[in-house]
């Protein structure tokens, strides 16, 4: 026997510290070995067999009975379960086939793991904010409401199962890219994350404010001025129950500064932090009666603008079961449809933009121990929430709360801005509710008594909910917790030792803004006010009333609508405030003080109708005067260490028309005293200059500014779709901006056979490898609808299929 | 000369079919090629089947990793290998030749081990 050579000793050891460091992840590099591998690294995700494979077997010893799953030629999966629970089993499966990364990241999200995938700093800090606002203890709490209904509890159990069938039978060779290139693995999906979906939307649609902000600029305005800078209600708007107008516009009545509101109680100067949430992710929907249809069917149409994602939010299927066939977009990691149409009912849902996060100003114990209400010390409630780290221990964060909610800055965690140390949160978002309920009756509902009491209980994130019936009822409801409010109460933060300024009633669901069947027969909402200020109960928000306005114009003229022209609405992109805006700034404009040209760049934006095409040559003009003169005229505000925002533009527009030399049109960098006209003159020259610039670039169309991102969660620019040329605005009905706009578009005639175009922009599969990843968006981009392959049986949906997976039962 | 030529093929063929053969099978980690390479590195050295050592190895694996690479890209018509390049602002041959290394490295070691645990004296690399 030959003795161990010696000089073997520096080659092992070399081999097996190479295998080890191109086996993991180490520093931001992804690991190597694993992922280069041509078996079972990335190259093996563009293996697309199952997805194109004309039929799979699957093994389903978990279902009833045998499942059918028809692919069209888009990849749109069509179902066809013989009973709920295995239905939602594929629905689980299929869906987690197409986008399990995504899904599973969103709960990391949503949950504040992040910690847990990357090492860097900031997603700790992120983990933090996020367990802290109680995202994870919120669903939690919902997890036991959905547990305790039958209904949704078998679905959420199945749709659980399904996603585990298709994450247990995965070698690493098949998962997907982004877990190989992070250096993780899928684990097992569990209810609890499914829950953890609906919360992350809650939040997106629920997570802005500007409590703070509106408490310093009282102060800082007085009452007077605030009331009139800041109003909760537009003059101009139709809101979504628009009834009742009021004969005169009385703009409700003014705000008072709350009693217990001052510098002290705020302990002011400090710098606002600048929310990551977007006030403006808004909606629209439509539905119309067939008494104003061309066919005399009635037409939904839906487009959510939501944050443009690659993979999309949203994922298109068809659902059917015994007494169910319902065809929409769901979002990957939750059971049903969440928007969509069966044989009989449509149903569209719009953000109701509704201020439900309130901020309490608490006086506790210098030992977290106590907090006062009323004049009684009660004692802080904790929870010890543990946050693991990728390369280091586990962070143990306790979380103190009040009744009012969570504390989620103090000592331990001060946040970006001092002022809102030691304030208690109460969200809407907290109180557990069961959406799953919900959408998973509208899936079924048959008419407007079942979509009735299908959103009777839906509670948050308040959404306007639009409805179209084949039998021609259609209806509009602001649907959600709102709670009873007294003015101003929820705008300003509130004072936390008083349990007078704890809300605890809502408006009874009766009195929710609705409207069914109106005389104009068309029902409209695109996060406008719900209602106008006579509405009995006080509540404030986000609203935007531009494309309420614009829809309302382009309904309103004709009475034989068809599904083109309700496409040529949705694709629509005049912003109605830039077209009312116009007229007022050409009105008062100096020409004298213009150069050649500048008059001739007045001449053309003279022209201007408001239009945000993408070839459009004055939309950046005007885009550039209408900042220009926002900026000059609220320059004042600048000093304010805690601005946030100006006016709204409706409020700057007023100003012009009513008091041109109202004093904040000064420039405060003069000695002179400008007045509207000079200002509105001044930005015009800047904004003529600078736009002589850029056209002697070539840059004049407005497609060339107006560019949409589609980002990937992990933010790389391989993955994400950037820089798309786009028409369309964020206030036009074609609401597109740099990263969200209309996330889903979808028009339903009802009728004998239900007739729907749609599209979204991404592709039914979350691989960044596959073909299906991104072949919708450049259709998107232009406009195109695709037809919706509704199909009333299983016969016609495989008479269609690209590709049939079959789920067998046999053990 | 022109035996060791042939020997060196051989064995360069040898150690290309071991490796498809191991990662054939699904349930092995992602090194577990290496193990019967260092095999192969022993046997040829006490057979005297041939001197290569870390080179021959190395050109084995680099051929292997590439290759495959880029028969699987070829073959499954994906866009993988672009993305990878794109994310590292290379074309996509880069991250071809990169895998190649990765194989050809870890090939060209294994051989080497092997030979080494049980060569005479001088080693012939």
């Amino acid at each position: 026997m030959k003795k161990i050579n010696k000089d073997a000793v520096f080659p092992l050891a070399a081999l097996v510290m190479l295998v080890f460091a191109l086996s993991r992840q180490m520093f931001m590099v992804p690991p190597l070995g694993k992922l280069l591998d041509p078996f079972i690294g990335a190259v093996q995700n563009e293996d697309e067999g199952r997805l194109n494979a004309a039929a799979l077997s699957i093994p389903g010893k978990e279902l009833k009975a045998p499942v059918q799953v028809y692919f069209d030629k888009r990849k749109v999966p069509h179902i066809y379960a013989q009973n709920n629970s295995d239905l939602y089993f594929a629905q689980g499966y299929v869906t987690a086939s197409l986008r399990l990364w995504q899904m599973d990241f969103m709960t990391y999200a949503s949950a504040g793991r992040l910690a847990e995938i990357f090492s860097q700093k900031d997603f700790f800090d992120y983990d933090r904010n996020q367990r802290r606002i109680g995202i994870l203890e919120a669903a939690k709490q919902s997890l036991k409401v959905i547990n305790a209904n039958p209904l949704t509890k078998e679905a959420l159990t199945a749709y659980t199962k399904g996603v585990n069938a298709y994450i247990h039978q995965l070698s690493y060779r098949e998962i997907p890219l982004e877990y190989k290139m992070l250096g993780y693995e899928p684990e097992p999906w569990t209810e609890l994350k499914s829950v953890l979906i609906l919360k992350s939307m809650a939040n997106n649609m629920t997570g802005y404010e500007e409590d703070l902000f509106m408490s310093k600029m009282i102060l800082a305005l007085g009452e007077e001025n605030f009331n009139k800078l800041y109003p909760d209600y537009y003059e101009n708007s139709t809101p979504v129950m628009n009834a009742n107008k009021p004969a005169l516009f009385a703009a409700a009545a003014p705000l008072k500064v709350p009693s217990y509101l001052d510098y002290s109680f705020l302990s002011s100067n400090s710098v606002i932090a600048e929310s990551p949430y977007n006030p403006r992710l808004g909606s629209n929907s439509w539905a119309v009666s067939g008494k104003r249809t061309k066919s005399g069917f009635p037409i939904l149409a839906n487009d959510p603008h939501l944050g443009l994602s690659l993979p999309n939010i949203w994922i298109e299927m068809q659902l059917t079961a015994p007494g169910m066939n319902v065809y929409g977009v769901s979002i990957p990691g939750a059971p049903a449809i969440i928007i969509g149409f069966n044989e009989k009912v449509a149903w569209g849902i719009t953000n109701g933009s509704d201020d439900v996060r309130d901020w309490y100003k608490l006086k506790i114990t210098n030992d977290y121990k106590q907090y006062e209400l009323d004049g009684q010390w009660r004692n802080l409630a904790y929870r010890v929430e543990e946050i693991k780290r990728r390369g280091e221990a586990p962070f143990y964060d306790t979380v103190y709360s009040s009744v009012h909610g969570p504390i989620v800055n103090n000592r331990s965690f001060p946040g970006k801005d001092p002022d809102m140390m030691d304030m208690a949160l109460r969200w809407e978002l907290h109180r557990p509710s069961n959406e799953f309920y919900t959408f998973i009756k509208l899936n079924t509902a048959a008419d407007y008594n079942d979509y009735k009491a299908a959103i009777r209980n839906y509670s948050t994130p308040l959404q306007n909910f639009t409805y179209a019936g084949k039998d021609n009822i259609i209806a509009i409801n602001h649907q959600g917790s709102m709670p009873v409010k007294w003015a101003g109460q929820g705008k300003f933060i509130l004072d936390g030792t008083r349990s007078a300024h704890l809300y605890t009633k809502y408006i009874p669901v009766d009195s929710l803004p609705q409207r069914y069947n109106p005389e104009c027969n068309y029902v409209q909402s695109a996060n406008q006010h719900p209602t106008y200020d006579n509405y009995p109960y006080y509540y404030n928000g986000y609203y935007s009333e531009t494309r309420a306005n614009r829809i309302e114009q382009l309904l309103s003229k004709s009475d034989k609508l068809d599904i083109a022209g309700m496409e040529a609405i949705q694709l629509d992109n005049t912003n109605s405030f830039s077209a009312e805006a116009l007229p007022v700034l050409l009105s008062k404009i100096n020409r004298s003080r213009l150069n050649p040209q500048q008059q001739k760049d007045l001449d053309a934006v003279s022209k201007w109708k408001g239009n945000y095409d993408f070839k459009d040559k004055i939309a950046r003009l005007y885009e550039i005067w209408w900042a220009n003169t926002v900026f000059y005229t609220w320059d004042e505000f600048k000093n304010y260490r805690f601005y946030l925002r100006p006016p709204d533009k409706v409020v700057l527009l007023d100003l012009i028309r009513k008091e041109p030399d109202n004093k904040y049109f000064d420039l405060q960098s003069t000695a002179q005293q400008e007045n509207a006209s000079d200002i509105i003159t001044d930005a015009f020259i800047t904004s003529s200059n600078d736009f002589t610039k850029t056209r002697k670039e070539g840059r004049e169309q407005w497609g060339d500014y107006h560019k949409v991102n589609l980002m990937h969660p992990t933010n790389l620019p391989a993955f994400s779709e950037m820089s798309l040329s786009a028409a369309g605005q964020s206030e036009a009905i074609n609401a597109t901006s740099r990263n969200w706009g209309p996330s889903w578009r979808m028009i339903v005639e009802l009728g004998d056979r239900p007739k729907a175009y749609g599209i979204y922009p991404g592709g039914q599969s979350g691989n960044p490898a596959s073909e299906y990843y991104n072949n919708f968006t450049k259709d998107w981009n232009k406009g195109k609808y695709y037809p919706l392959l509704f199909f009333m049986n299983s016969a016609e949906a495989k008479a269609q299929a690209s590709s049939t997976w079959t789920f067998n039962t046999a053990k | 000369m022109k035996k060791n030529i042939l020997n060196n093929i051989k064995i360069l063929a040898l150690t290309i079919i071991l490796i498809i053969l191991t990662r054939m099978i699904g349930i092995l980690p992602w090194w577990s090629f290496i193990i019967p390479v260092g095999a192969l590195g022993i046997v040829m050295t006490v057979k005297k089947w041939s001197r290569a050592g870390f080179g021959l190895g190395f050109l084995a694996g680099f051929l292997t990793w590439a290759g495959a690479n880029l028969y699987f890209d070829a073959a499954l018509q994906g866009a993988v290998l672009d993305k990878l390049g794109l994310l590292l602002s290379v074309p996509a041959i880069v991250i071809v030749l990169l895998s190649g290394i990765i194989g050809g490295l870890l090939t060209g070691l294994a051989l080497y081990t092997g030979k080494a645990l049980v060569a005479e004296r001088s080693i012939n690399i």
